[in-house]
């Protein structure tokens, strides 16, 4: 039994921000591919999927309140079958912590750190989050609790200001036609499977939190809720401002966008508005980083030695390393961008597995309960 | 009539209780009954008390009377109350009067007299500097507490200077620190426990804390940690900080240190617990929170606005002391876009003919500011400003005529000075003077995103440490809205203050609040 210290807000603000993460960098593009101009709609549909994921996430919590999803699969659904699931989950978000932390670091290095190599600004990004995930989950909701302060308000400006310029055109959503969500059909499913997966991270905190129960469930759907504006806002913004075919055009939309509301007069004392919001949603994208990496590492650590009370630091500094290395793979931008293709399928199916453990969990009721 | 004496060689080891030997003991021979009365077991125990202390030559022998006698360190005897306290009371009496048990506690007027468990018991006392009585005909001396310290006067806090509240500030001797503890709360329920630390020492420290705001596993902790205490020499509580912390290496002061006596009874008062040593003017306070080391006791003595006022401009000083020069490297080397054209045009131009990077013109003027600073602390007062001028003017603006550093560098250090010196705290200070480093540093590989890993990395850091279970970042993280309303921007008016301090001690209750 662990000592319970994280409250329903905390971790409704981490799961916020594990689900917004660096999504404002790929997850237009990838939209835009698949349902063009109606691709801002989609990050409302995506609620419903998610919606099943929260409640199948906290009736898992609700059978097994003090352990983590690495030690209930093996009495969930077997030994083979645990490593299997366990697998997915853990690839998932080991690739999500390998897309956060090289994406940025992409984007960094076109916009401002020209000469410095990639793998560098990869590896700044992996030491922030392999440190903290040595620290332990404590550390890593007290960091997520008090970037609060820092975040919330750049993320409201950032949604809000844009209203008060020119830029914003509402005629650039029409003509709003359902036919676009069809083009692509399976791979937008997927997408909108995948969107809003914060509330995962319960699999991993649950143990902590306080009251445990149905606080993750209020967690989970207040968590997932808040992020929906911001995913609205980083599709839906570049469309208006910039117009559909122009947006899908631009490598990096919402943060094209983000420099073009910024004020251009020359005595506003910040010209590159979208650098500082850089370096503060980058604050977003290490804590959705550090979640991901935190709970692959945990997760496979649980499955591998599920009494070990905590991970090795050779072991999690390891993982770190093999998520550097692997972003040595990513030949630029494009092949980031191919992998979250890819990646979002898996999401895809860790959400749906998440709902059909909690499906066994219902009919294998012998299984459950405390250790 | 006096009894026949009978000499009883006695050694170091000997404890109170132990059977005296037999009259007919082969070694000691009988002496004759109407021999001439000698007091050669006093001589003998003055003898051994003096040896073990290595006959020093501060040690004062003093024969009250036939059969009396008492020895002490006179730097640490108060000579006016052995005078009139043992002296006096005891020239008229006879070594037979103090015989009995617990006699000299009804003879003399002085509160603490004790019987030492053996000869060595009592050289111990000695070096601590009580006083040894030492009667005819009792196996060991009784102990008389008749210190006489030299101490500096309370005086104004030097450290921690305020313009308003009280001038009066810790010194060295514990009684008179306990007492201006206890003249602040004459609560009933405000406890002193007293340890004695330090193997070679032998210095006593005083555990001060409020049952019923203070967690009784809190004080268990602090009690235990000192009781743990294993390093001989306690000369400053400074010396207790590592056992009191359960981190080694730590960024930050993991308890606050001030010689202010209101700043100990708030903290006392708000359920922490303050830890007192003996010989230090300095009290140790736990647990303590970042957001505490940013506030002044003067904050509770002005108004709540001008509080937010001056709070305000410590986070601001505090954000120019640790973040200018690395800015500024970060925005002349890695990120000139993000400023207005013609801001880094002045900044371009300042910097026209400076021979080399901006991240060693930073160094160079941060470490003559150290040294400015360094110096300015240990030269007398008079030499200092003179000091302060001739580095901080004179060399500065010969340094950037010289074409060494530029103008703006030379404003970038001066903000960094100012800003530093507006955090109150000292420890917490150099702290950040250190973290300033790191990210000077850092920003001189990485620019802004240099100085945004090193801000997370020294924000995981701090996220990380528990002190005594209480989190370093309360009550930012975990969020404590009830605390953070109370006193974190400002400090709020007091009724609405007592009604949040009501609400947070029912948190606590519930197990909700984090302190």
């Amino acid at each position: 039994m662990r000592e319970p210290y994280l409250s329903w807000p905390e971790a409704a603000w981490l799961i916020m921000q594990f689900t917004i993460c660096a999504n404002y960098l790929f997850m237009p593009q990838l939209l835009y591919s698949m349902s063009g101009r109606l691709s801002w709609a989609v990050t409302m549909i995506a609620v419903l999927p998610a919606v099943a994921g929260v409640w199948a996430t906290y009736y898992l919590h609700a059978r097994f309140p003090d352990e983590r999803l690495g030690q209930f699969l093996p009495r969930l659904v077997g030994r083979p079958f645990s490593i299997l699931f366990g697998s997915a989950f853990i690839l998932f978000w080991l690739g999500g912590a390998a897309t956060n932390a090289t994406v940025f670091a992409h984007y960094v290095s076109d916009t401002s750190l020209q000469f410095t190599p990639v793998t560098v600004l990869v590896a700044t990004n992996v030491l922030m989050i392999v440190l903290v995930s040595l620290s332990g989950l404590k550390t890593l909701v007290r960091v997520a609790d008090a970037l609060l302060f820092i975040v919330v308000p750049f993320l409201l400006f950032s949604q809000f200001w844009p209203f008060f310029g020119s830029r914003i055109d509402l005629s650039n959503l029409a003509p709003m036609r359902l036919s676009d969500l069809g083009a692509d059909k399976w791979r937008l499913a997927g997408a909108a499977l995948a969107m809003y997966h914060g509330y995962q991270f319960v699999f991993v905190a649950g143990p902590a939190l306080n009251p445990p129960g149905r606080s993750a469930l209020t967690a989970g759907l207040v968590g997932t809720l808040a992020a929906v504006p911001a995913f609205l806002s980083f599709v839906a913004m570049p469309l208006l401002a910039f117009g559909w075919p122009y947006a899908n055009l631009l490598t990096y939309p919402a943060a094209s966008f983000l420099e073009v509301v910024a004020p251009k007069t020359g005595l506003f004392p910040i010209r590159r508005f979208d650098f500082v919001l850089t370096v503060l949603f980058r604050n977003i994208m290490i804590i959705a980083a550090m979640s991901y990496f935190y709970s692959a590492a945990q997760t496979l650590s649980d499955l591998v030695s599920p009494s070990a009370r905590r991970m090795h630091p050779w072991f999690v500094a390891g993982l770190g390393i093999a998520v550097v290395a692997s972003s040595a793979a990513f030949k630029g931008i494009r092949t980031v961008m191919q992998f979250t293709g890819v990646w979002v399928l898996l999401g895809a199916l860790v959400t749906v597995l998440t709902v059909v453990l909690a499906v066994v969990a219902r009919f294998r009721a012998g299984s459950a309960g405390r250790r | 009539m006096r009894r026949p004496i009978k000499i009883i060689p006695r050694s170091l080891q000997t404890e109170v209780g132990t059977p005296e030997p037999p009259d007919e003991s082969p070694g000691v021979p009988e002496p004759p009954v109407n021999a001439v009365l000698r007091f050669d077991d006093v001589e003998e125990q003055i003898s051994l008390i003096s040896t073990a202390l290595g006959v020093p030559s501060d040690l004062t022998v003093r024969r009250i009377s036939d059969g009396i006698a008492c020895l002490f360190l006179s730097p640490l005897a108060d000579q006016g109350a052995i005078r009139h306290s043992l002296v006096e009371p005891l020239s008229k009496s006879s070594w037979l009067e103090l015989q009995e048990k617990g006699q000299a506690a009804r003879v003399l007027p002085v509160a603490d007299v004790s019987e030492a468990r053996s000869v060595e018991a009592a050289v111990d006392r000695v070096a601590e500097g009580e006083i040894a009585l030492i009667v005819h005909g009792r196996a060991t001396p009784y102990t008389l507490d008749l210190r006489g310290r030299v101490a500096r006067q309370i005086s104004p806090p030097i450290s921690e200077p305020s313009v308003r509240g009280p001038r009066d500030s810790f010194t060295e001797r514990l009684s008179d620190n306990l007492a201006l503890v206890r003249q602040r709360i004459r609560n009933r329920k405000l406890r002193v426990r007293e340890l004695t630390v330090g193997r070679d020492t032998h210095t006593k420290v005083a555990v001060c804390y409020l049952e019923g705001p203070s967690s009784p596993e809190m004080v268990d902790a602090v009690i235990q940690r000192l009781a743990a205490v294993t390093t001989p020499a306690v000369v400053d509580s400074s010396y207790l900080v590592p056992y009191l912390s359960n981190r080694t290496w730590s960024l930050f002061p993991p308890v606050a240190a001030t010689e202010r006596a209101d700043r100990v009874c708030a903290a006392v008062l708000q359920g922490r617990i303050v830890v007192i040593c003996d010989n230090s003017p300095f009290a140790l306070v736990i647990p303590i929170q970042l957001v505490t080391l940013f506030q002044a006791n003067e904050d509770h003595y002005n108004l709540a606005i001008h509080s937010f006022l001056l709070r305000t401009v410590r986070v601001i000083g505090w954000l120019a002391a640790t973040l200018a020069p690395a800015l500024y490297i970060g925005i002349a080397s890695f990120n000139p876009g993000i400023l207005p054209a013609h801001a880094v045009m002045t900044i371009a131009a300042a910097r026209h003919g400076v021979p080399y990077p901006p991240v060693i013109e930073v160094l160079i003027m941060d470490i003559a500011l150290e040294m400015l600073a360094e110096a300015s602390v240990r030269l007398p007062t008079y030499v200092g400003g003179a000091a302060t001028v001739v580095g901080g003017l004179i060399l500065g603006t010969a340094a950037a005529q010289a074409k060494l550093v530029s103008n703006v560098m030379i404003i970038v250090v001066a903000l960094t000075a100012i800003g530093s010196f507006a955090i109150p705290d000292y420890q917490n200070q150099l702290s950040w003077r250190a973290v300033r480093y790191v990210f000077t540093l850092a920003a001189a590989f990485l620019g802004i995103i240099g100085m945004s890993t090193v801000g997370l990395i020294v924000l995981a850091h701090a996220c990380s440490i528990d002190v005594l279970g209480v989190s370093f970042m309360s009550p930012i993280a975990p969020w404590r809205w009830t605390a953070m309303a109370k006193d974190v921007a400002m400090r709020v008016p007091e009724p609405l203050a007592t009604r949040l301090s009501q609400r947070q001690r029912e948190e606590e209750a519930e197990g909700t609040a984090d302190a």
